[in-house]
């Protein structure tokens, strides 16, 4: 069981460090001078986003038997940071692409405040799961897991230096 | 009770729609997603082989605007995996078991493929050019096996394998033998060639529509014949996917006839089973076996299609219990696909022979702007494919054991949702182009008018 809550809450800690730190350059972006402010964030932008699909797969399918339970009291605010995902990428498009001057506008206020506001609910869902993963109870497939360890220590060992490298890369 | 009966049919409705609408967007992040990888793997290492920098310069300039789709494909991505799990846990709750593994392992695809894509993109001249042409070829491994894993999901929902079901109960699951089914196989070869075709018409238009804009004396000039290459190497990539489909839609075909009958009975609108069977063009289906509208048949050949052979017996519509019927908008789904890869088929076929026979009359404007148009036939072709796989497998969401009313979440959200994710799509496809177009404009600025 040690195994299947660390397969959780690994991944979804991962990415809620990596969301923080992209936060975090979204706000400083904002009082920055243009040329700093221009830096904020480039390919680990998927990376970081495959950590909370990573996570969320793994308490769904982990969990299959009580999905229901589970999804019924995560849905409002994973749902919710969904759209603020949609919102925050057509923002950073419009920011990194689309828009050619450097000066700090109201889509770059947006930007940042949709990054807190997503942080925000995905914390709400992950707190919320775990209420659910505690008061419930709920039986694990734990079939999965022989078949799926070997699989992610291959997976980690491939991508582990290029990701090691390119969040180097990104805040150096 | 009525009430509540009314409100579970118009969750059940929105939640269609939200997914239907989620799919429909996703498709199109989907199957650049898979194939610029293909694309720019291959023009690099043409590049590399043979010392000519035009391929690698094509080659940067498209995993630009792969990057930049990758940006959206993966938000819209991780909404699709976030909505299949959330609004239809009935589907999971039953075959948790058996697909769940699917599921986790396209966690490890996606690593790979957007760990190495951010490598790749960050590279550029500064790793020796086979190691940077090693970390796009990831890529491809890393979106292939992924777009494998989630059709293996899909492919389940169609004909679900790997288990016994007795007594409300899933046992003696089998998960190698759910994800590697037959109809994993079937549905993967038919659909990836139907990818790799659209994202390379879509590409090879794109460069069409921006020769057209010059006039025929700068479209014929040594400035733009890189991008006349491009052109010619798409236009054989696609001809080459065009024939892939075709076997496969025979595979498909077949598949159907044998384990999907409903589907197919529907699909044809086949109301009895019989051999002969004709194959139906055009027409509209109605539940009292009428067919409106104007059709034609053509001889014996739904029985061909089905076994090779006319007296190859199909079953029909009325095998089947009225509940369990797939719906016949389908059969018009069908007809406008066929319509549709007619079109595209032509203008492909057309092109190709100009090029190589009559390369004046290739540049001519309308020729070229006819290819762009077949780009966009062929992605109506794939977004009509999903909407009959989808819509046939009503009213099941897991065929034969869940229905889509009993899959659906108990939150009753899902209809204001219905509402706002279509609309997040819309900007945020709607700002994709805008980037893209401009990523373009910068190019082609640079080059003086090309290109590449």
């Amino acid at each position: 069981m040690l195994t299947v809550y660390l397969l959780i809450y690994t991944p979804i800690l991962l990415f809620v460090v990596a969301f923080l730190m992209e936060t975090y350059l979204s706000v400083v972006r904002l009082f920055a001078s243009n040329r700093r402010g221009s830096g904020y964030v480039d390919a680990t932008w998927e990376v970081t986003n495959t950590l909370l699909v990573f996570g969320v797969v793994m308490l769904l399918m982990l969990f299959t038997k009580s999905i229901d339970v589970i999804a019924a009291a995560i849905f409002v605010p994973t749902m919710l940071a969904a759209v603020g995902l949609i919102a925050r990428a057509a923002c950073y498009l419009h920011i990194f692409y689309v828009k050619d001057t450097h000066r700090i506008g109201l889509v770059d206020w947006v930007f940042s405040g949709l990054h807190l506001a997503t942080a925000l609910l995905l914390v709400t869902t992950v707190l919320e799961a775990t209420r659910v993963l505690i008061t419930k109870h709920p039986v694990a497939n734990t079939q999965f897991v022989p078949y799926f360890l070997p699989g992610l220590a291959f997976v980690l060992l491939i991508c582990l230096v290029p990701l090691v490298r390119l969040y180097r890369s990104k805040t150096s | 009770m009525m009430r509540e009966t009314i409100h579970m049919q118009s969750s059940t409705e929105a939640a269609r729609v939200l997914m239907g609408d989620s799919l429909g967007f996703h498709i199109i992040f989907v199957l650049f997603g898979l194939t610029l990888p293909v694309l720019v793997s291959w023009f690099e290492l043409r590049g590399i082989l043979t010392n000519n920098t035009a391929y690698q310069a094509t080659a940067r300039f498209w995993s630009k605007i792969m990057g930049l789709l990758v940006v959206a494909g993966v938000i819209s991505g991780t909404i699709i995996a976030l909505q299949m799990s959330l609004v239809w846990p009935g589907i999971l709750k039953f075959g948790g078991e058996v697909i769940g593994l699917p599921f986790m392992f396209e966690t490890y695809a996606f690593l790979i493929e957007a760990t190495f894509l951010a490598l790749y993109l960050t590279t550029w001249n500064k790793v020796r050019p086979l190691v940077h042409w090693l970390f796009g070829l990831m890529v491809v491994v890393g979106s292939t096996a992924s777009a494998y894993v989630i059709t293996s999901v899909n492919a389940w929902m169609n004909h679900p394998t790997g288990f016994d079901y007795s007594a409300h109960t899933i046992s003696n699951v089998h998960v190698w033998h759910a994800m590697f089914s037959r109809t994993s196989v079937v549905e993967f070869v038919h659909s990836m060639p139907g990818y790799y075709l659209t994202a390379a018409l879509i590409v090879a238009g794109l460069y069409a529509f921006r020769l057209a804009k010059q006039n025929y004396h700068a479209r014929t000039s040594a400035r733009h014949s890189f991008d006349r290459v491009v052109i010619r190497n798409l236009l054989l990539f696609s001809a080459a996917m065009i024939v892939l489909s075709g076997i496969t839609g025979d595979i498909t075909g077949k598949y159907l006839a044998r384990y999907e009958p409903a589907k197919l009975a529907s699909l044809e609108l086949n109301y009895n089973n019989r051999d002969h069977a004709p194959l139906l063009v055009g027409g509209v289906g109605h539940d009292d076996k009428s067919i409106a509208a104007p059709h034609f048949e053509i001889p014996s050949g739904l029985s061909l299609l089905a076994g090779n052979s006319p007296s190859t017996p199909v079953q029909g519509i009325n095998d089947f219990p009225k509940n369990q019927r797939a719906p016949l908008v389908i059969h018009t789904f069908f007809d406008l696909k066929m319509t549709l890869l007619d079109a595209m088929v032509a203008i492909v076929a057309v092109s190709c022979l100009l090029y190589y026979v009559r390369p004046k009359l290739f540049l001519k404007r309308a020729v070229l702007y006819a290819l762009g148009i077949a780009g966009v036939c062929a992605l109506g072709m794939v977004e009509l494919g999903w909407m009959i796989t989808e819509i046939g497998r009503q009213p099941w969401a897991v065929r034969g054991y869940v229905t889509t009313e009993q899959a659906i979440t108990q939150s009753h959200t899902v209809a204001s949702l219905a509402y706002v994710f279509p609309l997040g799509f819309l900007l945020l496809i709607s700002i994709t182009l805008v980037a893209v177009r401009k990523i373009i404009a910068a190019e082609q600025r640079r080059r003086g008018g090309a290109l590449c």
